[in-house]
């Protein structure tokens, strides 16, 4: 699976880089959007199938709020001390960190409320957590567990991430990681603003 | 967003029809197992046809990789020490089940 990953990726933007006409960039939105329409279909067709899933989701409670909660804290933690490490101040870089993989939205925010400089780095930093997450995911569903796999993807567990999500680990895994990304999805636009004003 | 919730209704809705079919579970599979593959290419192609996100990626590219994979970890680390608790009343499987890839 992360061969496939990898192989693809790097495909693509070899692709893109040598070999895409010019014409050809505008549809790739939409390209992208029909391919993750069809997998968000595929995912659904698997969710509808299977009763125990729903019941499992019940079973679990409240619980399933502590997810989020965690992979929000454990994104601005982690941020704040790769900013202590490389130097930027505190404020930047939890900003950055609460964009939880949603490279478009988070960019523009910050680019917008505080300066553009911080904000072409949120939007490099989530675009490298996106991609590093399809690396991780199976890695991690392998090796630490299959809620852990939910953790790299942050806010794109609900759209991008997903469907590897849902082939590496189960359904009921799917289920967990849809309702962690529409959450932190919910959140991005309140935290992103409020930790950059710190 | 909304096309996100809509595909996924649609998908569960179709499931609950196909709930006695196999072969078009089976099939509905390989088509989301194609689509992941034309996804990464796609996402790869739009990296790669931007100029300014490739130079941008080399210039910042070691501050946001550490950004990025340190929030990864932070997260890995939280999510990880609270799965026992979090999993602890899903019946059937244990929280640190091994899985496919």
């Amino acid at each position: 699976m992360i061969i496939i990953v990898l192989l693809s990726i790097t495909a693509g933007i070899l692709i893109g880089h040598l070999a895409m006409p010019a014409e050809w960039v505008c549809a790739l939105d939409k390209l992208s959007t029909i391919a993750l329409c069809l997998l968000l279909t595929g995912i659904g067709i698997d969710l509808g199938c299977r009763k125990e899933v729903f019941q499992r989701l019940k079973d679990m409670g409240w619980r399933i709020a502590l997810v989020p909660l965690l992979v929000a804290g454990g994104s601005i933690g982690g941020a704040w001390l790769a900013g202590v490490l490389i130097g930027l101040p505190a404020r930047e870089a939890t900003a950055i960190g609460a964009g939880f993989g949603w490279y478009s939205l988070s960019g523009v925010l910050i680019a917008k409320i505080y300066n553009v400089e911080t904000g072409a780095l949120a939007f490099l930093t989530n675009v490298m957590r996106e991609l590093m997450s399809f690396i991780l995911i199976p890695l991690l569903a392998a090796k630490m567990g299959r809620l852990a796999a939910i953790a790299p993807g942050g806010a794109t567990t609900m759209d991008t991430t997903l469907p590897l999500i849902a082939r590496a680990t189960d359904s009921d895994t799917a289920v967990i990681a849809l309702v962690n990304g529409t959450a932190l999805s919910a959140l991005v636009p309140f935290l992103v603003p409020l930790l950059i004003n710190l | 967003m909304e096309l996100v919730f809509l595909s996924l209704l649609a998908g569960f809705a179709i499931g609950r029809f196909w709930r006695d079919s196999p072969q078009k579970i089976k099939l509905a599979g390989k088509v989301s197992s194609g689509g992941l593959v034309i996804l990464l290419l796609l996402m790869g192609a739009r990296l790669g046809s931007d100029r300014e996100v490739l130079s941008g990626l080399l210039k910042m590219g070691w501050q946001a990789a550490a950004l990025a994979a340190l929030s990864i970890a932070g997260s890995v680390i939280l999510l990880q020490a609270a799965s026992g608790y979090i999993l602890k009343r899903m019946s059937g499987q244990d929280a640190k089940n091994k899985v496919k890839v």
